[in-house]
């Protein structure tokens, strides 16, 4: 049963799973994963448009699309780190239908929990089957029952841009608020079923920021990451970095922001050495299980580069 | 109702009936060009341009389309072919053709934006591939779609009328006309769903299809459990159900009633070799029903609980001695070597699943089967034995087939179930995998476990060589990895010590894949050699030349000698995190060939027709028979009419073992000359030519006064002309003793005399600190004699680079370890390459290999495979410094592996 609303009024009295794009939920149903009624949105208005205000911060309908945020030249120029991201990820095909505000809200990718044969916290089951048999993609910082590392690479980059997100009827949250702290293992999200993302709000970017976004994958392109980052500096006129913003995702649960990192590169020259040995914090208070020790050096590696390569401006976002 | 506009024509359509887009469009509008592959929006051949933009129709909410102006392929079928589809024809960008229309739609989308932006210049490879990110090809024609894109783009085919197409059957796969298995929509057709175990190993006590029965709008429900009521892996094939849609085949899936009592099941190779463990997978004295996942040959051989040991012949002599060598320069200083290396599973995840649609005749007594198969003809006599008829009452069709590499060679499941729930239904049955059911058993090259140990003698001879394979092929048994070890640098006095051990596990049979057993065994000792090479300080040429034995390896050696990549490499691996490497392995195969593979050629005015019970898969078949009657009447080969895929012709060979070139190149070419002899006598005859005077002009002949195309001159003479030829033996005698023996193991084949080989030079750049590996070019040689369709072989060799590029690099079929159960369910945890994974590749060929093979050619589909992950391998470790010991080598493995190197 499949309701389609045309306005968020009606929301209150449908019931079901949402959906807008259909690139995840559409999936799930396919192979038994998502069974019940849904809901679908992508026909509410005035959801698809990026709105700049007179600070120059950009909010986001949550019906934009992925490859409408990776070609925006707005976003481009004010938030490349995640224009850069909405480009690297997926595949041209799906960023031309998934939308922002299920970009954030996807199930996890888990093959375990995408696979009807196994039982899990997600499925209303009571273990983890990842944990006890194969999580050579799990989680590097373990930080609740479930391990594998959350899906949302957008929700990972608005964690470094401090967004906040609009609820319909309800007062702005931070991102950090819709992911929670992992010990939930039965979500991915903390939004209820009738609850619905309508905005995505951007702070206006730092003057003279510059950004990056990198993946470290195994083939050269379309692959989840095995780590992400996203770095956000700014530097002053000699080269003494002002601020900065690093988050990682493909290590935990939930989209991790990493203030120690962070905190290693304030005040600090923008130097090789200052990236490396920020870097080199990255993994710190991780706690690996069996099989994902090597993201340890994964992690750093891709910090480094990623902060190497918003310190160069360099475009681009896989390898 | 949702109404929508398709290719210019409106459509309305009921959205309940289905969810996505490509059900719809695919069933409820009738336009199948579009092709259902992975359902998750991975792998592009499902997409459509809705509103001009490419989106992957299997995701997408049929409740999207509407009032939305959709292109399928269908709208570029005409007259007039859009510049791309005459590029990928052109270039050959396609083999089995199943991914094609995905990659055209999106091509074109791709072109119209580029001709905006950028007018007719050339698009990098970079930029083509970030636009076809979205899009898998398991044949692997990734360079030919580069260069289709390309050329496209850069405008070389703005002006062309009409193309020669690389492949003769290359006009339907661009347009999406040909129609492949999962297309056929029979009158009154029914869903056909298989249940399957969710145990890997169990006694289905009671089994109860009543209740499946009872759901109005189920026409069958059949028992697929054999005389032991037993499932030996997650996945087996317990009952079917036939119903009116595949709504009502789930239900009745679900009312079907199961006990089981579980037994202790193995799911890993290594607990297959615990003779303690409480599992046995065959623990029956028989064991006449357990698969073969090799190809041809099956060595008999001792069973001990999980495990068996056969007998290898010539393979394995003097073990004894063998094993005393190498214990000896264990324990002294002599130069030898032990090393342990692994291989995953590899899956074939052909694009088009494993399917069949069956239809019995009224009195039940013949049944036509449309199957997705690279046997057509050996699947009608399969099927007429399995179901007791006369092999006359069967029908097999495979006009197209999207892609087998292996895995579709004999009677399996789908087709069994499809025709016994045709013939309960009544009416036509189809039964098709989905990606979960292809992906868990639709076939996997074996996981491998292989223990090596080798010695030199001061001299640097391969004094002796011990390898213990153990292979997990599942349920079945057969890997072949051991015997093609066993048989290379086989020398005559070498002794060798060689066990090529089944691990038998409760998982899912493997089949054959390209090359079965080939690229473990290179990756064993191909490294094992190359680590010697390195051990002793010699040349890795001159040591593998210096043991080798096969002749045909010879011109190889040489060609890479004279490499200028191979004379410049450096010696030491660099310490940088971006380091550079070469690798170099060989490979052989056997040259089989099927000697009763048989032609039918007419010719009359009307054109040339050229028929033979065999298949194209995206090998070529089509293409070669043509070519083999083109070029004895100088035509252009898509000017011969072929007709394949129906077992009602003459015996046409099977796809498998690289024998289909080699067994019809020959009759075609000879019936071909026949005929051509015999319009040459009626023209002298009838019409007075003079034989003498004339002279072969393009498509057909002159005199002194006037020329005639071959069609006129059969025109005038009014004469319709046939042959009907056989591919016989190379040596009669000794082929034909071979061919009793492999033709009771129902395998029409014959070992033909000599070896294929193949070398292979990889360049590999790794970054150590992400673990990443790319392969910028290869080089490859062969000795396999004449090439009969260059730009067919060129492809074939591309695709068996990417699939082994996938090996070495991407591809694992993982299973849960407490169940068995299969976690790479699909095309997203699954991961084959793409075509940024795609090498530049450079091909050699040696001269005057195989002089006494008819047409002086034999295949080279397998051989081209075998040598690319192990000198990938072999690039690595110069690269690193660290050997690769486990595939593949995915980027958790070399940043574990390089640091504690």
């Amino acid at each position: 049963m499949i309701t389609i609303i045309k306005h968020t009024d009606e929301l209150q009295q449908a019931q079901g799973e949402i959906r807008a794009g259909g690139t995840d939920i559409q999936a799930r149903r396919r192979i038994g994963i998502s069974q019940g009624p849904v809901v679908d949105i992508s026909r509410l208005p005035d959801l698809n448009k990026i709105a700049w205000d007179d600070q120059q911060a950009a909010t986001v309908g949550a019906h934009v699309t992925i490859d409408a945020i990776s070609r925006d030249k707005e976003m481009i120029d004010k938030y490349p780190g995640l224009a850069m991201a909405a480009g690297a990820l997926a595949t041209p095909q799906i960023r031309v239908m998934a939308s922002m505000g299920g970009a954030l809200l996807q199930r996890t990718r888990c093959n375990y929990f995408r696979n009807a044969d196994f039982s899990c916290f997600k499925k209303g089951g009571d273990h983890c089957p990842a944990r006890e048999g194969d999580h050579r993609y799990g989680v590097f910082f373990d930080l609740g029952p479930c391990v594998f590392p959350h899906p949302s690479t957008l929700g990972m980059v608005l964690m470094a841009y401090e967004a906040t997100v609009s609820i319909h009827g309800q007062d702005k949250r931070k991102i950090d608020a819709i992911y929670g702290d992992g010990s939930d293992p039965s979500r991915d999200h903390t939004l209820q079923p009738n609850e619905l993302l309508t905005h995505i709000h951007l702070p206006a970017p730092l003057p003279e920021e510059r950004a990056s976004y990198f993946r470290s994958i195994g083939r050269a392109r379309a692959e989840w990451p095995l780590v992400e980052a996203v770095v956000r500096l700014q530097l002053d006129d000699k080269e003494t970095i002002r601020a900065a913003f690093v988050a990682v995702g493909g290590v935990a649960n939930v989209p991790l922001r990493l203030p120690h990192v962070e905190k290693a590169l304030l005040d600090k020259p923008a130097t090789t050495e200052t990236f490396e040995e920020a870097a080199r914090k990255a993994p710190e208070g991780a706690s690996p299980l069996p099989m994902t020790h090597y993201k340890h050096q994964l992690l750093y590696g891709t910090v480094l580069e990623t902060l190497q390569r918003a310190y160069n401006r360099v475009w681009g976002g896989e390898g | 109702m949702i109404k929508t506009t398709i290719n210019g024509t409106a459509y309305e359509f009921d959205e309940t009936q289905h969810e996505t887009a490509v059900e719809t469009i695919r069933q409820q509008c009738g336009l199948t060009g579009t092709k259902k592959v992975c359902g998750t929006g991975a792998c592009g051949a499902c997409t459509v341009l809705v509103d001009g933009v490419p989106m992957t129709s299997c995701v997408l909410p049929n409740t999207s389309l509407e009032a939305r102006d959709v292109t399928t392929i269908e709208q570029y079928r005409g007259d007039k072919l859009h510049p791309m589809q005459q590029a990928f024809m052109v270039h050959d960008g396609l083999q089995c053709g199943f991914c094609t229309p995905g990659f055209i739609v999106e091509s074109i989308a791709f072109f119209d934006q580029w001709r905006k932006e950028h007018g007719t210049q050339r698009p990098s490879k970079e930029q083509v591939a970030e636009a076809l990110a979205g899009h898998l090809c398991r044949c692997g024609a990734y360079l030919g779609i580069y260069e289709a894109v390309q050329s496209a783009c850069a405008g070389d085919f703005d002006e062309v009328q009409e193309v020669i197409p690389a492949r003769v059957d290359a006009l339907e796969k661009v347009t999406g006309e040909a129609r492949y298995t999962v297309d056929i929509q029979l009158k009154g057709q029914r869903v056909g769903k298989i249940l399957r175990s969710p145990h890997a190993h169990a006694h289905v006590k009671h089994l109860d299809l009543a209740p499946a029965r009872a759901i109005e709008g189920v026409t069958a429900v059949i028992d697929l459990l054999d005389a032991s009521r037993k499932v030996r892996f997650h996945g087996h094939e317990i009952a079917a159900v036939a119903a009116i849609d595949e709504r009502t085949a789930q239900k009745a899936l679900q009312a079907i009633q199961v006990a089981y009592e579980v037994l202790p099941a193995i799911t890993s190779l290594e607990a297959a070799r615990d003779p303690h463990h409480p599992a046995q997978v065959w623990p029956e004295k028989k064991k006449k029903q357990v698969p073969n996942a090799a190809e041809g040959l099956y060595f008999p051989g001792t069973w001990d609980k999980n495990l068996r040991n056969p007998k290898l012949p010539i393979a394995s002599k003097a073990p004894k001695n063998a094993r005393h060598l190498v214990e000896r320069a264990a324990n002294t200083a002599h130069p030898h070597l032990e090393m342990t290396l692994k291989n995953a599973a590899q899956s074939h995840t052909c694009l088009e699943p494993h399917c069949a649609v069956a239809r019995w005749n009224k009195n039940k007594d013949h049944v036509t089967v449309y199957a997705s198969t690279q046997a057509c003809d050996h699947l009608a006599h399969s099927i007429a034995e399995h179901f007791h008829l006369p092999v006359e009452h069967v029908t097999v069709h495979s006009a197209y087939v999207g892609g087998g590499f292996g895995s579709k060679l004999t009677l399996k499941m789908e087709t069994i179930a499809a025709v016994a729930l045709a013939k309960e239904s009544g009416a036509p049955v189809s039964v098709v995998l989905d990606r979960h059911e292809e992906m868990m058993v639709g076939g996997y090259r074996p996981a491998v476990l292989g223990e090596l140990a080798m010695s030199t003698s001061p001299q640097g001879d391969l004094e002796a060589l011990q390898v213990h394979a153990y292979a997990d092929s599942g349920i079945a048994v057969n890997s072949m990895v051991g015997f093609l070890i066993g048989s290379s640098y086989n020398r005559p006095g070498n002794p060798r010590d060689i066990l090529d051990i089944d691990t038998l596990t409760n998982t899912a049979p493997g089949s054959p894949f390209r090359g079965p057993g080939g690229p473990s065994a290179a990756w064993i000792l191909e490294q094992g050699v190359d680590q010697l090479a390195h051990d002793l300080q010699v040349d890795p040429i001159a040591l593998r030349r210096k043991w080798d034995h096969n002749p045909n390896s010879e011109p190889l050696y040489k060609w890479l000698e004279s490499l200028p990549v191979w004379q410049e490499r450096s010696t030491l691996p660099s310490e940088e995190r971006y380091t550079r490497g070469l690798g170099l392995a060989m490979g052989f195969w056997g040259y089989f060939y099927d000697p009763k593979a048989e032609i039918r050629l007419q010719a009359s005015a009307e054109g040339f027709t050229i028929r033979t019970a065999s298949q194209d898969m995206g090998n070529g078949t089509r293409t070669v028979l043509a070519k083999a009657v083109a070029e004895v009447f100088q035509l252009q080969p898509h000017e011969v009419h072929v007709i394949l895929g129906d077992s009602r012709e003459v015996h046409g060979p099977t796809s498998g073992g690289s024998r289909t070139t080699s067994s019809i190149w020959a009759p075609a070419y000879q019936a071909a000359q026949q005929i051509k002899a015999q319009i040459l006598q009626d023209a002298k005859r009838k019409r007075k030519l003079n034989l003498h005077a004339l002279t072969y002009i393009e498509g057909g002949v002159r005199d002194h006064h006037n020329s005639y195309t071959w069609l006129e001159l059969m025109g005038q003479l009014n004469e319709r002309y046939e042959a009907h030829t056989r591919r016989g033996y190379d040596r009669a005698i000794t082929e034909r003793i071979a061919y009793t023996v492999t033709q009771k193991l129902g395998l029409d084949i014959v070992i033909g005399q000599g070896n294929a080989a193949a070398a292979c030079l990889a360049e590999v750049e790794v970054d150590k600190l992400l673990g990443k590996i790319r392969i910028p070019r290869v080089w490859m040689g062969f000795n396999i004699g004449r090439v009969f369709v260059p730009a067919l072989a060129a492809s074939q060799i591309y695709g068996g680079v990417i699939q082994g590029i996938g090996y070495a690099l991407h591809e694992e079929k993982r299973l849960d370890p407490t169940t068995g159960r299969l976690l790479t369910t699909g095309l997203e945890d699954y991961r084959i390459p793409g075509i940024a994974e795609m090498p530049e590749i450079d091909i050699y060929y040696a001269p005057d290999g195989f002089p006494h093979a008819p047409g002086q050619g034999v295949g080279l589909a397998e051989v081209c495979t075998m040598p690319i992950a192990a000198s990938i391998a072999n690039a690595v470790f110069h690269a690193t410094g660290w050997r690769p010991l486990e595939s593949p080598i995915r980027p958790e493995r070399l940043v574990k592996g390089v640091q504690n190197a």
